[in-house]
């Protein structure tokens, strides 16, 4: 027998977690999961694509399925940093500020039209993701684990628009596009019955410690030589082109242990307690295409080129 | 595992590239072979390659045998003989297109191909340049592409791999072919013999025969009678007569060749008008002529002395008492030799000069008649010889190279008729009015002239020449009644007459002439290089190296060994040599993936080995199971937990070793 299957149980049961979103959002198990990819890698997810597409119930069927509490805000221009981390509030009945816990405090914050709000809020927001804690006037006060953003972001095109600076882009592991569905998925659409009605009576497949055993086992899947050496190739090609003037930004350190994560969690999901070049190749577009070019809809023809050029040893 | 193949027929696709094959082998021969041959010889092979025709009827034994007898009857009434290089390479090219006819196995079809290569070579026996070793290379590469494709029978190959690969072949074949070249030993005279001289290009040049009418055909020509190098200064084109076969014969319209004894020692030339300055050494490189004598310039001063590369000196000709260098060897190879002469258009005589040398048979009378005239007006010999240059010169002559006619007495016809005449028509005139005065002369054939490029001169056989030698006080003089009429031919070379004349317009164009030039220098090189690498040259190479001349049995076990060295230079997978070598199941990887790119499906770059073999199981269904079970090995071997132990890394190895094991067995 061939070790690697010690995870066969859990990859069951993210097996089921992955069919049920499968029969919520219709058409789109690759990004369904790279979603649950994301989740597992610790990362959070940016959603680039065209209102109306099923963003916001692929977040909804994510935070159901997984059993988790989420909250949604929607980014507009006017939008203040308290509106998303909460405030301090003087409570006259006992002479003291009590603190109000903003949206953030959830498991699946699903952040919408992120880009429509203007920076300071769009950092705020970045501030929790990245070290899992808000600070409102001077106390600190942690978020609990698991906690997944899903931003969704539209193309940069369209009018009044903040669009996020690479560094900031670099803080979302992985950037996907929803798409049109294809012809069938579509006809199950029209035809099905509400999706939002769906999602609430969806019973929840997992916890939120199935989550947290889940994320661990992921960070545990072995990473051989050999797809250390490929994505030090990939991310060494990606900064020759970058110099060569085929893309803006070649990979950081950061996308790499990004890229490295999510190909774990790829491999986690598929059963398997090591990481194939197979599943570097995978992920590979949707950890670096935005990080390379500012958007997923330019980055991806670079990253195509990149794995076709990229000698897989 | 040896795969059924079925032996009663070949792929269509196969046939046609054989047909293409043969036609590209069978192509240069049609430039030297008569049409008779080449039109059925090819034919033969068309008639199946034209797919529209879509005729896969092969002749029976029956009318097959009959047709190739007719045609070797045909050959042989046609030669006259078959045992010679022409009727073979003749006999060669018909039975190929009948081979082809009658090519239905593998086994038929590597015999063609073999032949076909053989029937190549034949070409090199009409024509060595580099434009043939050029032209040959298509043909090669097809013959390869041929062998190759009959190997591989049917197994599943892409063209554009086939023709890669051979490609490869043939180029990693250059240095083993380089290195026969050098190496094995050359053969001094050619051993097919030299077949009939025939068509093929050899024959012009001077001959032993002048009448009116020859030079100027010999102008016509734009080869290359031979090249030479100078040592020292080079002389202007002006003084050059290339002193070729002497005509004292004459029959009342020709002039030729009176047998003469030859001296093999060399006695001084003596003049009155040399100088130690006028003596000029030279090299000349003269293409086969097929004739026995050697040009050298006027006058000789050493006999002609063969270049070996290592200095031994063999002397190639005897001399006439006329100063015609009469050729010791047979110039049907091109031919390299120095040797010296003296700048003089004078020089003393042996001896007194016999009757021949007066002789004018009874015919044209009139311009005996004007001799005599003459004659008496000019007592002196000189000024006689002086007066007809200028009634050349004065009086209504005309210098060209398309000549009227000349109808009963040529003298008479051209002297009182015609007028007009080429270097060959003044230069008889001359010599047969100063017989007729009682002054020995004769007619000296050669070139005159040259063509300087870069570091040395072209003669062309347009530059083909005749002149006059008469004898006064004592030395042969040598008069040039052409300059009389015609100045410019001999101060600015047969180019300019060509131009004037319109002829050649193309060919003076100074575009045209440059690259004339260079091509001519390329081909030089060749010459010498390639064609005129012979048994001297290798001595003088293992020479160079600090060796003896290897014996047979070291030359072949130094071959044998630097084309082994060669050939694991070739397979050295290099790849191997900068990775880690520890990797086992990445070497087993590689050789799967080398065995699959050699059938013909490559591993992409980026292609990982799960999408690799997805596509090698869409090709070879069967082998799912196990290509299933050697990635498995592969990516626990490599990329698992264990892929840090060696002995599990040596066991996943193992596993797809055997793995790889079974596919090869199919």
């Amino acid at each position: 027998m061939l070790s690697g299957q010690q995870s066969q149980p859990h990859h069951d049961h993210i097996g089921d977690v992955i069919a049920q979103l499968d029969h919520l959002v219709v058409g789109k198990n690759t990004q369904i999961k790279l979603s649950i990819a994301t989740l597992l890698a610790q990362g959070h997810l940016l959603l680039e694509d065209l209102p109306g597409v099923g963003k916001t119930t692929l977040a909804r069927a994510l935070a159901a399925t997984l059993g988790f509490t989420w909250n949604r805000v929607q980014f507009t221009s006017d939008l203040l940093p308290a509106d998303i981390t909460g405030l301090s509030i003087f409570d006259v009945a006992r002479q003291e500020f009590r603190f109000h816990a903003g949206p953030v405090f959830t498991s699946l914050l699903l952040a919408d039209e992120i880009n429509r709000a203007p920076p300071k809020t769009q950092s705020a927001l970045l501030e929790a993701m990245e070290e899992s804690q808000v600070t409102i006037d001077g106390n600190s006060y942690t978020l609990e684990q698991p906690f997944f953003v899903v931003a969704t972001q539209n193309p940069a095109e369209q009018l009044g628009v903040y669009p996020l600076p690479e560094s900031q882009l670099d803080r979302f592991l992985c950037c996907i596009e929803l798409g049109y569905p294809n012809v069938e998925a579509e006809r199950v659409l029209l035809t099905g019955g509400d999706r939002r009605q769906m999602v609430d009576n969806t019973p929840a497949m997992a916890t939120l410690d199935d989550v947290r055993n889940w994320q661990t086992q992921t960070s545990q899947v072995t990473t051989a030589a050999p797809v250390l050496d490929y994505t030090q190739a990939l991310l060494q090609t990606t900064r020759q082109m970058a110099s060569e003037g085929a893309c803006a930004n070649g990979l950081s350190p950061r996308a790499g242990l990004s890229l490295l994560a999510m190909s774990r969690a790829w491999a986690f999901i598929h059963g398997r307690n090591m990481v194939l070049p197979d599943d570097v190749q995978a992920v590979f577009t949707s950890v670096a295409a935005h990080r390379l070019t500012g958007s997923l809809k330019q980055g991806a023809p670079v990253t195509r080129e990149i794995l076709n050029l990229v000698d897989v040893a | 595992m040896t795969r059924a193949v079925s032996q009663s027929g070949l792929p269509e696709s196969t046939r046609r590239l054989l047909g293409v094959t043969v036609l590209l082998t069978q192509l240069p021969l049609l430039l030297h072979l008569p049409m008779w041959i080449c039109l059925p010889g090819t034919l033969l092979v068309l008639w199946r390659i034209i797919p529209s025709l879509h005729n896969r009827l092969t002749l029976p034994t029956l009318i097959m045998t009959p047709l190739v007898l007719v045609g070797a009857f045909a050959i042989v009434m046609h030669y006259g003989h078959i045992f010679n290089r022409d009727p073979c390479v003749a006999f060669l090219f018909l039975l190929v297109g009948f081979k082809y006819l009658e090519s239905n196995s593998r086994h038929d079809a590597s015999l063609l191909v073999v032949l076909s290569a053989f029937l190549l070579m034949t070409q090199f026996f009409y024509w060595q340049s580099i434009a043939a070793a050029i032209s040959s290379i298509p043909a090669i590469f097809f013959i390869g592409l041929s062998l190759f494709t009959l190997q591989r029978g049917y197994a599943i190959t892409d063209i554009r791999f086939m023709v890669n690969i051979t490609a490869k072949l043939l180029l990693q074949a250059i240095p083993i072919a380089m290195l026969l070249f050098v190496a094995v030993p050359r053969v001094t005279s050619p051993g097919w013999g030299e077949g009939t001289s025939g068509n093929g290009g050899a024959t012009t040049g001077l001959s032993s025969r002048m009448s009116p009418g020859s030079i100027s055909e010999l102008s016509k020509s734009d080869a290359v009678a031979f090249r030479v190098e100078f040592q020292g200064r080079t002389p202007t084109p002006y003084d050059l007569y290339w002193r070729g076969p002497v005509l004292s014969g004459f029959d009342g319209r020709d002039w030729f060749i009176l047998p003469r004894a030859k001296h093999n020692t060399f006695t001084q030339t003596q003049s009155s008008n040399a100088t130690p300055a006028s003596r000029l050494n030279y090299t000349v490189t003269l293409e086969p002529t097929h004739n026995p004598w050697l040009p050298a310039l006027d006058a000789p001063a050493s006999l002609p002395v063969r270049i070996t590369r290592n200095n031994t000196r063999e002397t190639i000709a005897a001399i006439t008492e006329e100063k015609q260098l009469d050729s010791l060897i047979k110039l049907t190879r091109p031919v390299r030799y120095s040797t010296e002469s003296v700048i003089t258009d004078r020089f003393f005589a042996n001896a007194i000069p016999g009757a021949e040398y007066l002789l004018t048979t009874e015919r044209n009378p009139k311009a005996r008649r004007l001799a005599t005239e003459m004659r008496s007006t000019y007592p002196d010999d000189a000024v006689l010889a002086n007066q007809i240059l200028r009634m050349f010169n004065q009086e209504n002559f005309s210098y060209t190279l398309s000549p009227p006619k000349l109808q009963g007495d040529a003298i008479d016809d051209f002297l009182f008729n015609s007028r007009s005449g080429f270097c060959e028509h003044y230069s008889g005139s001359f010599v047969f009015m100063m017989r007729a005065a009682g002054i020995p002369a004769r007619v000296v054939t050669g070139y005159q002239g040259g063509e300087i490029n870069d570091n040395y001169m072209i003669v062309r056989q347009s530059d083909a020449h005749a002149w006059a030698e008469v004898f006064i006080d004592e030395q042969w003089q040598r008069f040039d009644p052409t300059a009389a009429v015609a100045p410019e031919r001999i101060e600015q070379g047969i180019g300019e007459v060509l131009r004037s004349e319109g002829r050649n317009a193309i060919a003076q164009l100074p575009l045209v002439k440059a690259l004339q030039l260079k091509w001519d220098k390329v081909n030089y090189t060749w010459q010498s290089m390639v064609i005129g690498f012979d048994s001297d040259s290798q001595s003088e190479m293992w020479q160079k190296l600090g060796l003896q001349k290897p014996g047979a049995l070291t030359l072949v076990l130094l071959i044998l060994a630097a084309v082994l060295v060669w050939i694991a230079l070739i397979l050295a997978p290099w790849s191997l040599l900068r990775r880690d070598r520890s990797d086992l199941c990445q070497l087993q990887w590689e050789k799967l993936c080398r065995s699959f790119e050699s059938r013909g499906i490559a591993r992409h770059n980026g292609e990982t080995a799960e999408a690799y073999v997805v596509r090698l199981t869409e090709h070879w269904p069967i082998h799912k199971n196990t290509l299933g079970q050697l990635l498995a090995a592969y990516h626990a071997g490599r990329f698992g937990k264990d892929s840090e132990d060696a002995a599990a890394q040596k066991r996943y190895a193992g596993l797809m070793r055997d793995a790889r094991k079974q596919l090869n067995q199919f």
